[in-house]
C-alpha cells in the first residue's frame, strides 16, 4: 500500500514533465520532415520572456502570493529604457534602467504590502491599473502611437547566444538562491507555513521584498529581451505576459499555494509546455474558440492531476 | 530516416544561412516578374495554389469581430476550396513581439507566403519575412509612406492592398458630408482608437472635421482649418477634445477610446443622450455601441464591415451610412502572393506596390443588401473566375497594369464589369 | 439613553460618511465647473445601473473571496450567460422576460459548474476560475462567433433604460443577500466555515455543497451582471485571451468600503453604500468630461489609499491622537 502511495506521488510529480514531454513528441510528430534548428529557435525566442518572468515570479509565488501586474511592469520597464536609449543612444543605459525599472516597480509592489499591510493580491490588481495607465501617458509622451527603438542597433543584440546565455545565468541564479541558500529556504517555509515562518523569527517583510526584487530582475531581463526582439513598444506591448506567467507556472507543476513543493523548475517546464501548445493549436488550424477551449481543457486536466498529490480533505483555499 | 536527417540539416542551414541576410539593402531587384512579366521564362513559373498546395500563412491580430470572421471565412471556406491552398491563422495577436512570434512559427511550418492583417509593427515583419525568404503581402491596409519608401525594395515584400491614409481621410470627410448636406448640425464623433494614435481613426476624424470647416468658414479644430493642422491637432490632443472645437454653426460631442467598461458606456449614455443630437459619425463600429442607445432621431454613421448584425441594423433605423469594408476585398493581396510564390511577382516599376482600396458606401437597406449578398464566403463578388484571370500561368502572364487597374476598380460596379 | 443615541449618530456617521462624502465632493467640483451633477434623468440612470451592476458584482466577488476563494471567472460567467439567454431567445423568438429568466439560470447553472469543477478537482479556486475562464471564453467564441446583436429589437434592450429597474434588481440583490446570509441555515454555515473552516467542517458542515451554493449565488450575480449589459447596447461582443477577467476589478473598492462600513452596519448594504460610491466617482468623472483611464486609474489609487487606511487605522489613530502603540 506504501509502495502504491509512493509510486502514485513520483507519477504525480512529473506529471508537467510528462505533460511537456507528450506536446514535444506531438509537435515533433507533427512537424514531421519540417523539424530544424531553426524550429527550436523559434521555441526559444517564443519561451525565453514568459520564462525569465515566470522563473523570478516563482519566488514570489513560493510565499504564497501572486503578481497580477507583472506583464504591466515588463511594458513600464520596456517604455523607460526605450526612452533613456532615444536620449542617450547608449544600449548598456538602457539595459540598467529596464532592470531598475522592473525592481523600482517590484519593490513599491512589496513594500505597499509588506509595510503598509497590504493584501498582496490587491495590490498587484491596483498596481496593474496604476500601470496600465502609466504606459498608456508614456507613450502618449512621445507624441504617438508607439515608442521605437531603432531597429538595426538592437539587432545586433536578437542572437541566439545572448538569449541563452542570459537565461541560463539568469536560472542559474535562481535555482542557486533558491535550493542553496537560505533565502530560498525561508521563501518556502515561509509558504508553506506562514504563522510557523513568523514565529521562528523569520521577518515576513524582509523576505517578501526580496521576493519581489528578483521578480524585478526577471522584469528587467524580459523587458530588454522585447526590445530586443520587437523595438516596437506600444500599449499592448507585454499585455499577455501577466496571465501567462500564472497559466506557465502552475501548469508547470507548482502549487499556487507556494511552500515547500514550490520548484523553479515550473516556470521553464511550464512556458516551454505552453510554446509547444500553442504552435500546435496553429498547427491544428482550429479556430480562435476550439482552439482555446481545447487549451483549457488540458490546462485544467494537467494541474488536476499535478495536484493530487498535495490534496487535503477539505477543500483547499 | 538518413534521408530525413539529411534533409533537416540542408532545411536548416538553409534557414540559418537566410537569416543571416538582414534588410532589404541591395537585395531588392525587384525579383523575376516586373512590368508585364516580360522578363519571365513561361516554363520558370509555378503552379502553387493551382496543381500544388501552398501554404499561406495570416496574421491576425482580431479573430472574434464580424469582419475578422469574414474575412477568415473568405480565405478559408471560398478561397480554400477553390484552390489548393492552406491557410494557417495565427492566434489573435496583441502586440508586436507576438506578431514576430507567429511569423517564425509559420516560417517553421513551411509557409511559402504571408498575409497580414495586423499592424503593430509592419517594418518588423516585413524585415523578419525578407531575412527568411517568405513572400509577404498586407491585407486591408497599407503601410505609412515612410515605411513604404524604406521596405518596397524588399524582394519579399509583394506589396499592400488597402484603404490609404488619404481614402480614410476622404472616407471621414463623406460620411460628415452626407449629414451635412442632410441639415444636420449637431455631431456626436466617437473617435476610437484616435485615442490611441492609430493613424487610420485620426484621418478619418480630420475628414469629419474638414467637412464642418468646409461647410461653415467659423469652424476650427484647435484653431486648425486645413487637413494637416487638424490632424497635428488630435494627435496632440490624443483623441478629439470637443473643448477644442468651435463653431457657429456646428455642435461636437466626442467619445475616445475602446474601453468598453462601465465607466465608457457611461459616456456614451451621457452624449448620446446631449439635447439637439442629430448624428453620431463613427470612425469604427457605430450600430452596436450607440444604435440601441441613440434616442429617437439621432442618426448613427459607422466604418466597419457588410455583416448580417449590421443589415438589421440599417433596416430598423439604427444605422444610416456605413462605410464598408467588403470580405473578399482580401483577394487581390492573396493573388499577389500567390503569383510571387509561382515566381511571377508583380512588382510597380521593381518595387513592391501599394495599392489603395477603398469601402462601398450603403445608405439604406436595399444596398446594404446588395454588397452584403457580395460579401458573402459562397457567392463573393471577387470570384475564382476573376482571380483566374490575375494568376500567372505558362499560357498567361499578368502584368502589373492589369493588376493595378484590376484592384483600384473596387467599386461594387467596377468589379461587375470584371466578369 | 445618551449613549445609545451617541451610539446611533457615531453609526451614522459611520454609514453616510463615504458614499455620502464622496458624492458630495463631487457635487461640489462640478458645481466649480458649471456643471449639475444630476443634469438630467439621463444621469441618475446611469448613476443607478453602475450601482446596479457594481453590487452585484461586489456581492459575486465577495462571497467567494472572504472565504479565500479568488474567481477570474465572473467576467467570463456574465459574458457566456449573456450569450446563452440571447441566443435563445433570438432563436425560438422568446419575449423579453425569457431571455431575463434563461440568462439568469445560465448564470446560476454555469457558477453551479464552475464551483463543481472547484471541488472535484480539489485544486485553489484562483486555479481552477483559470481553467474556466478559458473554457467560457471559449464557449462565446463557438456558439456565438464574433457575439450577438438584439440592438434592431427595442423590446429586447429596454430592461437596462429603466431606473426603476434598476433599483428594482439592487432592492432585490441586497435583500436575498441579506437573507440568505442572515436567516438561512446556509448562511450559517457560510459563516461557520468562513471563520474557521476545519472546525466547521468537524463539527458536519457540508462544506462541499455550501461552495457550489457559493459559487451558483455569484454566477446569478454575474449572469444577472450579463443581462443588464447586453441589453444596454442590444450587442454582445466575444472576448478571447482572458480579456473578460476585466469585469471583476470594479468590485474591489466596494467590497472593502461594504467590509468598513459592515462595522456599523449590515456587510452586504455596506457593499451598496460602496458600489453607491463607486457609481458617484464615476459619474462624476463623466460630467467633469474625464477619460475612463483617468477614472481607472484614480480608482486604484484610492483603492490603495482605502486599504492603507483600513489596515493602519489603529496606527494612523495613534499617530494624530499622540498615543503611543498600544496605549491605552
Amino acid at each position: 500500500m506504501k509502495k502504491k502511495i509512493n509510486l502514485k506521488s513520483k507519477v504525480v510529480e512529473i506529471v508537467s514533465l510528462v505533460a511537456l514531454a507528450i506536446l514535444a513528441v506531438t509537435y515533433l510528430v507533427m512537424m514531421g520532415d519540417r523539424l530544424s534548428p531553426y524550429m527550436l529557435q523559434t521555441l526559444l525566442n517564443q519561451t525565453i520572456i514568459t520564462a525569465v518572468v515566470s522563473t523570478g515570479a516563482v519566488f514570489i509565488y513560493t510565499t504564497g502570493a501572486f503578481d497580477i501586474s507583472l506583464g504591466s511592469a515588463v511594458a513600464v520597464s520596456a517604455i523607460s529604457g526605450a526612452m533613456v536609449y532615444n536620449k542617450t543612444e547608449s544600449l548598456f543605459l538602457m539595459f540598467l534602467t529596464m532592470i531598475a525599472v522592473g525592481l523600482l516597480i517590484e519593490l513599491i509592489d512589496s513594500a505597499l504590502a509588506a509595510f503598509l499591510n497590504l493584501p498582496v493580491f490587491v495590490t498587484t490588481i491596483a498596481m496593474l491599473s496604476v500601470l496600465s495607465a502609466l504606459v498608456k501617458i508614456m507613450i502618449a509622451s512621445g507624441g504617438g502611437a508607439k515608442i521605437e527603438v531603432p531597429r538595426a542597433v538592437v539587432k545586433t543584440l536578437d542572437s541566439v547566444g545572448l538569449k541563452v546565455l542570459i537565461l541560463v545565468v539568469f536560472i542559474g541564479l535562481c535555482i542557486f538562491i533558491y535550493n542553496y541558500t537560505a533565502l530560498g529556504r525561508r521563501e518556502k517555509f515561509l509558504g508553506g507555513n506562514p504563522i510557523c515562518a513568523k514565529l521562528t523569527g523569520i521577518s515576513v517583510k524582509k523576505l517578501s521584498i526580496l521576493a519581489f526584487l528578483i521578480a524585478g530582475v526577471g522584469v528587467g531581463l524580459a523587458a530588454f529581451l522585447t526590445v530586443v526582439r520587437a523595438p516596437t513598444i506600444t500599449t499592448s506591448t507585454a499585455s499577455s505576459i501577466g496571465m501567462d506567467v500564472i497559466i506557465a507556472i502552475v501548469f508547470g507543476g507548482m502549487p499556487a499555494s507556494g511552500g515547500a513543493r514550490s520548484k523553479i523548475s515550473a516556470a521553464l517546464v511550464g512556458s516551454v509546455s505552453m510554446v509547444l501548445l500553442s504552435q500546435i493549436m496553429v498547427i491544428l488550424n482550429f479556430s480562435a474558440g476550439i482552439s482555446q477551449c481545447v487549451k483549457s481543457i488540458l490546462f485544467l486536466a494537467v494541474v488536476t492531476l499535478s495536484g493530487l498529490k498535495g490534496r487535503k480533505a477539505m477543500l483547499t483555499r | 530516416m538518413k534521408l530525413n536527417k539529411l534533409a533537416a540539416v540542408v532545411l536548416s542551414a538553409a534557414m540559418a544561412g537566410s537569416l543571416l541576410l538582414t534588410g532589404c539593402g541591395g537585395s531588392g531587384n525587384g525579383g523575376s516578374g516586373t512590368e508585364g512579366g516580360s522578363k519571365v521564362d513561361a516554363s520558370d513559373i509555378s503552379d502553387y495554389g493551382i496543381n500544388q498546395n501552398v501554404k499561406i500563412g495570416v496574421l491576425a491580430s482580431d479573430l472574434s469581430t464580424a469582419e475578422a470572421l469574414s474575412f477568415r471565412a473568405y480565405y478559408e471556406e471560398y478561397l480554400g476550396s477553390q484552390y489548393d491552398v492552406d491557410f494557417i491563422y495565427s492566434e489573435q495577436l496583441g502586440n508586436a513581439e507576438e506578431e514576430i512570434s507567429a511569423i517564425e512559427q509559420f516560417i517553421a511550418q513551411g509557409c511559402q507566403g504571408i498575409i497580414s492583417l495586423s499592424s503593430f509593427d509592419r517594418p518588423g515583419q516585413i524585415d523578419l519575412c525578407e531575412s527568411a525568404g517568405i513572400y509577404y503581402g498586407v491585407a486591408a491596409g497599407v503601410l505609412t509612406d515612410e515605411e513604404q519608401k524604406a521596405y518596397e525594395d524588399c524582394e519579399h515584400y509583394v506589396g499592400a492592398v488597402g484603404p490609404s491614409l488619404e481614402t480614410e481621410y476622404q472616407t471621414g470627410y463623406d460620411m460628415a458630408k452626407y449629414f451635412i448636406d442632410k441639415g444636420d448640425t449637431s455631431f456626436l464623433i466617437f473617435a476610437g482608437a484616435a485615442a490611441f494614435g492609430t493613424e487610420m481613426h485620426i484621418y478619418r476624424v480630420a475628414g469629419m472635421f474638414e467637412a464642418m470647416c468646409e461647410a461653415d468658414a467659423s469652424t476650427s479644430y484647435n484653431g486648425a482649418t486645413e487637413k494637416d493642422d487638424i490632424i497635428t491637432a488630435i494627435y496632440g490632443d490624443l483623441g478629439v477634445n470637443a473643448d477644442h472645437f468651435s463653431s457657429d454653426t456646428f455642435t461636437v460631442s466626442a467619445v475616445n477610446g475602446y474601453n468598453m467598461d462601465d465607466a465608457w458606456f457611461g459616456e456614451i449614455a451621457e452624449k448620446i443622450n446631449t439635447p439637439g443630437l442629430q448624428a453620431v459619425l463613427a470612425v469604427g463600429n457605430g450600430s452596436d455601441f450607440f444604435g440601441s442607445m441613440a434616442p429617437e432621431g439621432v442618426e448613427v454613421g459607422s466604418v466597419d464591415t457588410y455583416a448580417e448584425g449590421y443589415l438589421n441594423a440599417m433596416e430598423n433605423g439604427q444605422l444610416d451610412y456605413m462605410a464598408g469594408k467588403f470580405s473578399p476585398s482580401i483577394a487581390p493581396i492573396f493573388v499577389a502572393v500567390i503569383n510571387a510564390i509561382n515566381g511571377v511577382p508583380l512588382r510597380s516599376d521593381g518595387s513592391a506596390f501599394m495599392i489603395d482600396q477603398g469601402y462601398w458606401i450603403a445608405t439604406n437597406a436595399d444596398e446594404f443588401k446588395t454588397f452584403l449578398d457580395s460579401s458573402s464566403a459562397t457567392n463573393p463578388v471577387y470570384d475564382k473566375e476573376i482571380l483566374d484571370q490575375y494568376i500567372s500561368t505558362p499560357e498567361n502572364v499578368v502584368s502589373y497594369s492589369d493588376f493595378e487597374s484590376f484592384v483600384s476598380a473596387y467599386t461594387f460596379d467596377d468589379i461587375q464589369n470584371l466578369k | 439613553m445618551k449613549t445609545g443615541k451617541s451610539s446611533i449618530a457615531k453609526r451614522l456617521l459611520g454609514i453616510c460618511t463615504i458614499p455620502a462624502g464622496t458624492i458630495l465632493i463631487f457635487y461640489i467640483i462640478c458645481a466649480f465647473r458649471g456643471i449639475a451633477f444630476f443634469e438630467t434623468s439621463n444621469h441618475v440612470l446611469i448613476f443607478f445601473r453602475s450601482v446596479a451592476t457594481v453590487t452585484l458584482t461586489t456581492f459575486a466577488l465577495s462571497i467567494n473571496l472572504d472565504s479565500g476563494r479568488f474567481d477570474f471567472s465572473l467576467g467570463s460567467i456574465a459574458l457566456l450567460a449573456s450569450v446563452v439567454g440571447s441566443t435563445i431567445t433570438l432563436n425560438y423568438g422568446l419575449p423579453p422576460a425569457a431571455m431575463l429568466v434563461i440568462t439568469l439560470i445560465a448564470g446560476i447553472v454555469l457558477g453551479a459548474f464552475s464551483g463543481l469543477l472547484y471541488v472535484l478537482l480539489k485544486l485553489p479556486a484562483l486555479i481552477t476560475s483559470l481553467g474556466v475562464t478559458l473554457l467560457y471564453e471559449s464557449l462565446v467564441s463557438i456558439i456565438s462567433g464574433s457575439g450577438v446583436s438584439f440592438g434592431t429589437q427595442p423590446e429586447l434592450t429596454q430592461f437596462s433604460k429603466g431606473i426603476p429597474n434598476m433599483i428594482l434588481v439592487i432592492v432585490i440583490a441586497l435583500a436575498f443577500m441579506y437573507i440568505v446570509m442572515n436567516y438561512t441555515k446556509f448562511g450559517f454555515h457560510y459563516a461557520a466555515l468562513k471563520d474557521g473552516q476545519k472546525v466547521a467542517v468537524d463539527t458536519g458542515i457540508k462544506e462541499v455543497g455550501n461552495a457550489i451554493g457559493c459559487y451558483a449565488i455569484a454566477g446569478a450575480m454575474m449572469g444577472m451582471v450579463g443581462y443588464i449589459n447586453a441589453t444596454l447596447t442590444g450587442t454582445i461582443q466575444a472576448s478571447l485571451d482572458f480579456g473578460s477577467i476585466g469585469a471583476m476589478f470594479v468590485a474591489f473598492l466596494p467590497m472593502f468600503i461594504g467590509g468598513f462600513i459592515g462595522r456599523f452596519s449590515e456587510n452586504h448594504f455596506g457593499m451598496v453604500l460602496g458600489a453607491v460610491t463607486y457609481a458617484a466617482i464615476q459619474l462624476g468623472f463623466v460630467r467633469l468630461g474625464l477619460s475612463s483611464e483617468v477614472q481607472s486609474l484614480v480608482s486604484a489609487l484610492v483603492l490603495v489609499g482605502f486599504l492603507i487606511y483600513l489596515n493602519n487605522e489603529h496606527t494612523l489613530a495613534a499617530l494624530f491622537t499622540g498615543k503611543k502603540k498600544g496605549g491605552a
